[in-house]
């Protein structure tokens, strides 16, 4: 069953590329970016030890600009159709709609962790996804959790990012959001290799960006409270969104307890500079 | 973006929830391990004083006031203001004066209780276990958990970054699915520095703006 899986997995077709993965796009940008050393910040400084991982944006001023263009279309269009959605159906058949989602994606899944030596991960991803097509519906229940077989996520650009790629620049893309070069390129592959694409199953075009409207309508729900706290409290929300991102799309190429050397120090503040102290009394010395 | 998010959020939730109200006294275990080895006084404190936290967020009084107040309480015993005050600046922190040190820690404590004060009625339950750590340096550990239940559909992995200074652990950073939160912070505060020319009056400027507009909309 499993090598029928990877077959059809691997079959491509046209496909819209982030139809099933949107939620669960890039990857390693970060890679590059948690280099251990940050660049001095002036002559004569010492080299800033505490500084966060580097970040690669070489375009950022044309992503700014995408950025500010797709915080109006969120406004206006892709906001109220999500909170639209969620006033129209209730939470059980939203959960339903959301696994259906996953369980169209798991193939993919299975087939990226074979690519990343993850065998053991793949045969999970091809138990649930036989599970769920068939106990579960057609993946409207997701019985196989409750099995102890939970969900986890693989994509072309975490296999990329495995296999030593870099993640190249970052990237703004309206709509959609944050990706960097290798995990853009990683969604498109993962939009050809979905069983969307299987010529056998008929899913015709208008289909699929039927399911790709659906899936961003409810990725954008279930992140309404997030991006509202980032608009909200971030002072600068487009470079917040982008640490946030290529920290997540780093930590699922690079096994973190194996990064720890990788992090920034946390210098105690030299005595002149130190801020004032709190009014209570510190519990723990 | 989605997880990427979700996870933002989640973070939030854990310094918030690292920010709950332990008043245990810490398990110090003196440093004796060597680097990547597991710490296991580290691994104690974070068991202990997470899971304290997650039970009294998890209780609601309905007294706002009383559980702000108990909340910074809290962090002020558990977390290391000082240090991460100093690390959010990043490559600022050694170039501004001690009078702006002085303006921008006292508003980056008011602006950063706003932020996760909003969050303190989310818990409802959750459990944690601490999974492992891995030392960076003796002093300087990384301890890993599994936050589940509550709300939660599936266990959230969250790691805390403790250091040991003067007999007791202190922390000062929480990762959900991969995002640190104080480093998070920093690129925040570093950016909008650097878009201001290197002028951190800027930023201390738009905090205290913010904290301004919090503070009349809680009236």
């Amino acid at each position: 069953m499993r090598s029928v899986l990877f077959g059809l997995a691997g079959l491509a077709a046209i496909s819209l590329w982030p139809a099933v993965s949107a939620a669960d796009t890039p990857d390693d940008a970060a890679a590059e970016a948690a280099t251990p050393s940050a660049p001095a910040a002036t002559p004569g400084q010492p080299t800033p030890a505490n500084a966060g991982p580097q970040i690669y944006d070489p375009w950022e001023h044309a992503n700014r600009g995408i950025y500010k263009f797709n915080d109006g279309l969120d406004r206006a269009v892709l906001r109220p159709a999500a909170l639209g959605y969620k006033r129209a159906l209730p939470r059980p058949v939203r959960t339903g709609v959301r696994n259906v989602l996953n369980n169209i994606d798991e193939p993919n899944t299975l087939m990226n962790d074979l690519l990343q030596g993850r065998v053991v991960l793949g045969g999970q991803s091809a138990v649930r996804f036989v599970i769920n097509s068939t106990i579960g519906i057609a993946g409207i229940f997701d019985v196989a959790r409750p099995l102890g077989i939970p969900r986890h996520d693989a994509d072309f650009g975490q296999t990329l990012g495995r296999w030593g790629v870099p993640t190249g620049p970052y990237l703004f893309i309206p709509v959609f959001g944050p990706t960097d070069l290798r995990d853009g390129a990683g969604r498109i592959v993962d939009g050809y290799a979905s069983i969307l694409s299987l010529h056998d199953l008929h899913v015709t075009t208008p289909y699929r960006i039927g399911i790709t409207v659906i899936d961003g309508v409810d990725t954008r729900l279930a992140l309404d409270s997030e991006i509202e706290q980032i608009k909200h409290t971030a002072t600068d929300p487009y470079a917040t969104e982008r640490s946030a991102f290529l920290q997540y799309r780093r930590s699922r190429v690079v096994d973190s307890s194996k990064a720890v050397d990788q992090l920034p120090s946390f210098d105690a503040p030299p005595p002149a500079t130190a801020p004032p102290k709190a009014n209570h009394k510190s519990g723990l010395n | 973006m989605r997880v990427v998010s979700k996870s933002l959020a989640i973070a939030a939730l854990a310094l918030a929830a690292g920010g709950a109200l332990a008043v245990v006294p810490s398990p110090f275990t003196p440093p004796a391990m060597a680097q990547g080895a597991r710490n296991a006084g580290a691994e104690q404190y974070v068991q202990v004083q997470a899971q304290r936290a997650l039970n009294i967020l998890s209780q609601h009084r309905g007294d706002v006031a009383t559980e702000k107040r108990m909340f910074r309480a809290f962090i002020d015993q558990v977390a290391d203001v000082p240090r991460i005050t100093y690390f959010v600046l990043g490559k600022y922190s050694r170039t501004i004066s001690p009078a702006q040190q002085r303006d921008f820690a006292t508003v980056f404590r008011a602006y950063a209780s706003n932020v996760y004060e909003s969050r303190l009625n989310e818990y409802h339950g959750e459990t944690l276990k601490v999974t492992g750590s891995v030392a960076r340096t003796p002093t300087d550990v990384i301890v890993q958990s599994q936050v589940s239940g509550g709300k939660l559909d599936q266990p959230v992995t969250v790691s805390w970054r403790v250091i040991a200074e003067g007999g007791g652990w202190k922390v000062v950073d929480v990762q959900v699915d991969g995002i640190w939160l104080a480093i998070t912070q920093q690129q925040d505060f570093v950016s909008t520095i650097d878009n201001a020319g290197g002028n951190v009056q800027v930023l201390i400027d738009q905090l205290k703006g913010q904290v301004a507009k919090e503070e009349a909309a809680s009236r």
